[in-house]
Formats: C-alpha cells, sequence, structure tokens
C-alpha cells in the first residue's frame, strides 16, 4: 500500500477497527516509513486533545427533580382522566337529556307517518266495489283530452290519405 | 423481582446486558432498577447532551427528558438492542430535535453568553488548581476542543462524542445511530481528519 492509502486508513487502525489484513499491512508500513508516523502522531495528538474538555456535573438532586417532575406529569394526566370520568360518569345529565330528546323527536315521526297509512287504509276499506270502479273512471275522465286527441289524429291521417286517393285516381283517369 | 420471558425473549442476545435485565425489572413493578439505571446513566448522558446542545440548562431538561421517555416506555419496551445504545438514540434524537427548534450556535466555554433565558456564567469547571496562565492555556485549549467538535457535521459529531467520551464500539455506535459498520468507519475517519485539520496549531503547543 502507498502514503495516500496508508493515510486514509491511519484514523480507524489507530480504533484498532481495521480487518486484520489491513491493520498488518498499515502496521508494516509504519515501520517504515516515517511520513506516515509522523500522520498517525499528530491523529493521535488532535484526538486526545478532545479529553481538555472537562465533564460537568450534574446539579445536586438531580433525581429528586426528575420523580418531582414525573409526579407533575402524572397528576395531570390524572387530573384529565378524572375530567374525563366526571363529564362522561358523574354528570350523566346532559348526555341523558340529548339522548331522550332524539328519541322524542325520533319517535313522534314514526308515529305521525304510521298514523296517516292507518287513515288511508281504513278509508280503502269501506269503499265499496261501485266507488272503485268510479275511481277508475275519474282516471279515464282525466285522460279523456288524450284520448280525443288520438282519435282526432287517426282522422287527420285518413284524411291526408283520401288526398293522396284522389290525385292518383285523377291521373289514371 | 420476578419477571416473565417468552420463548422468543429466551433465545433474545441481549438479555445478557444487565441494564437489559435491570430495565425488565422496572417493566415488572421495580422502581429501584429503574432509579440504578437513572444513577448509573445520568451524568454520562448529562456530558453527551451538553457537549451535543452547548448548553447546560438545556441539557439537564433534555437529561430529564430521556428517563422520562424511558419510564413511560417501560410497560411496552422489548431488548431490542444493548441499553445504553436505546438510551443515546432517545438522547440523541431529543437533541437532533432541540437543535432544529433553538438553533443553538457553539459557544465558547470560558466566556458568559446570551440565549433567550439571558446571561448565563461560564461553563467551564476546573477541578484543580492551578496558575493563572496555565488556566488560561486550558481554557483556551478547551474552547478551541469545543469549537472544532461544534465545527463537525452533526452526524460526525455524535460519532465523536460517542468515541470518544463514551467509549462505544463501533458496532455501538452503529446501531444507535442506525448506520452500518462501514458508514461508522467513513465518519469517523473524516471526523478524524477534520478535528485533526482544526486543531493542528493547538497539538503543537500540548503539553
Amino acid at each position: 500500500m502507498d502514503c495516500q492509502k496508508i493515510k486514509k486508513l491511519i484514523p480507524i487502525y489507530l480504533d484498532k477497527e481495521l480487518e486484520p489484513k489491513e491493520m498488518q499491512a498499515v502496521r508494516e508500513h509504519l515501520a517504515a516509513c516515517l511520513a506516515c508516523q509522523k500522520e498517525l502522531k499528530a491523529f493521535e495528538e488532535s484526538w486526545a486533545m478532545l479529553g481538555d474538555l472537562n465533564d460537568i456535573h450534574p446539579k445536586p438532586g438531580f433525581v429528586g427533580r426528575f420523580w418531582k417532575k414525573m409526579a407533575l406529569e402524572q397528576s395531570w394526566q390524572e387530573k384529565i382522566i378524572e375530567a374525563m370520568k366526571n363529564s362522561f360518569f358523574k354528570k350523566p345529565l346532559i348526555p341523558a337529556l340529548v339522548t331522550a330528546c332524539m328519541i322524542v323527536i325520533a319517535g313522534s315521526f314514526v308515529f305521525y307517518n304510521y298514523s296517516q297509512m292507518r287513515g288511508t287504509n281504513q278509508l280503502l276499506a269501506k269503499l265499496s266495489q261501485e266507488d272503485l270502479e268510479m275511481f277508475e273512471n275519474i282516471k279515464l275522465a282525466e285522460n279523456l283530452d288524450l284520448i280525443e286527441e288520438i282519435d282526432f289524429l287517426e282522422d287527420f291521417e285518413i284524411v291526408e290519405n283520401l288526398d293522396i286517393l284522389e290525385t292518383l285516381r285523377l291521373h289514371a283517369g | 423481582m420476578v419477571f416473565f420471558l417468552s420463548a422468543e425473549d429466551k433465545s433474545n442476545p441481549y438479555l445478557s446486558d444487565p441494564d437489559v435485565l435491570l430495565m425488565l425489572e422496572f417493566q415488572g413493578g421495580n422502581k429501584a432498577s429503574f432509579e440504578a439505571l437513572m444513577h448509573k446513566y445520568f451524568p454520562r448522558l448529562l456530558n453527551f447532551i451538553y457537549r451535543y446542545v452547548s448548553d447546560r440548562e438545556t441539557a439537564e431538561d433534555l437529561t430529564q427528558e430521556v428517563f422520562i421517555r424511558v419510564y413511560k416506555s417501560g410497560p411496552h419496551y422489548r431488548p431490542q438492542s444493548k441499553f445504553q445504545t436505546w438510551l443515546f438514540t432517545i438522547a440523541r434524537n431529543l437533541s437532533l430535535n432541540e437543535l432544529r427548534r433553538n438553533k443553538h450556535k457553539a459557544v465558547s466555554l470560558d466566556e458568559a453568553y446570551s440565549t433567550e433565558k439571558g446571561k448565563i456564567k461560564p461553563q467551564w469547571e476546573d477541578p484543580n488548581s492551578v496558575s493563572p496562565d496555565e488556566d488560561m492555556l486550558r481554557r483556551e485549549k478547551a474552547a478551541a476542543v469545543k469549537a472544532a467538535i461544534d465545527s463537525l457535521p452533526e452526524s460526525q459529531r455524535v460519532a465523536v462524542l460517542l468515541r470518544r467520551y463514551e467509549q462505544f464500539s463501533y458496532e455501538e455506535i452503529a446501531q444507535t445511530m442506525k448506520l452500518s459498520s462501514k458508514a461508522v468507519k467513513s465518519l469517523l475517519s473524516r471526523a478524524k481528519e477534520n478535528l485533526k485539520a482544526k486543531l493542528a496549531g493547538w497539538a503543537k503547543t500540548a503539553d
């Protein structure tokens, strides 16, 4: 391997995370190459410098503060659940009233339709056969104009045909 | 504390992770197991998030938020990774959301700076008493390191923080960041190259 390739492998070589063959190659190269040794040293120094960033220490009472925060969160959750329970279970008046109103409205609609249908049926039951026939005749009477119009149209066609017959007769003569 | 495992769970490789077992104990109702996890991880998480978002107050809040998420996920928890990779995945996601929301800028550790909450005091904590010159040099170096880390693209920065400060293996980083090991190698290689370039001047003055 040339120096360029070795320099790319050095950062991982320092963590001993290269494949065994690569580790061996880098080790052998470094033993004989001063430039790459210098490169290795520069990587080591900059990495070591990161240790100059000291740890910060947690403020005392971290765990206590955590449990306090948890208790606060849980009390909020419990309050929400309690409020939901109150609105649905401990104060049933509003939903019960709404349900009752809906039942009354739906019931009166059904009753109105039922009474209308029942009245019609009762009326029909009282009618005799003659009355029923009269009903049919009434329907015919309503459509009398239409029927007459049809007759008129048929007559009109016959008149038209007579004209044609007359024309034919003259030609023949 | 007793907890029940299905046949599928018994073949789960992550059950060898003691933290996963603690989490399962917590699932079984043992709050002491949850506290044990919190005591073990919160200083590390706090530092990880702090180095990520550069704001101590935000880091404290986000660390608490991570544990709230863990606590709430207790009843549905199924071990699908090592506990710490799962934990740091949550931390990274929350921090990333925070950065996107507030667009925090890289902040020098040795100067007071302003946030929407007002003026914040320097966050540098020097455990050892040193001479003013040495103290100054250390502060400047730390500021340079912070600036170098902050200048990295987000994914390179997370990979560096997990590797350098949390000693995660490449495989663990891959799991935390939902990447392949090959991608992690590439990320860290580029990140180290960038850091070397940014800190070149300082490395010569080191020690």
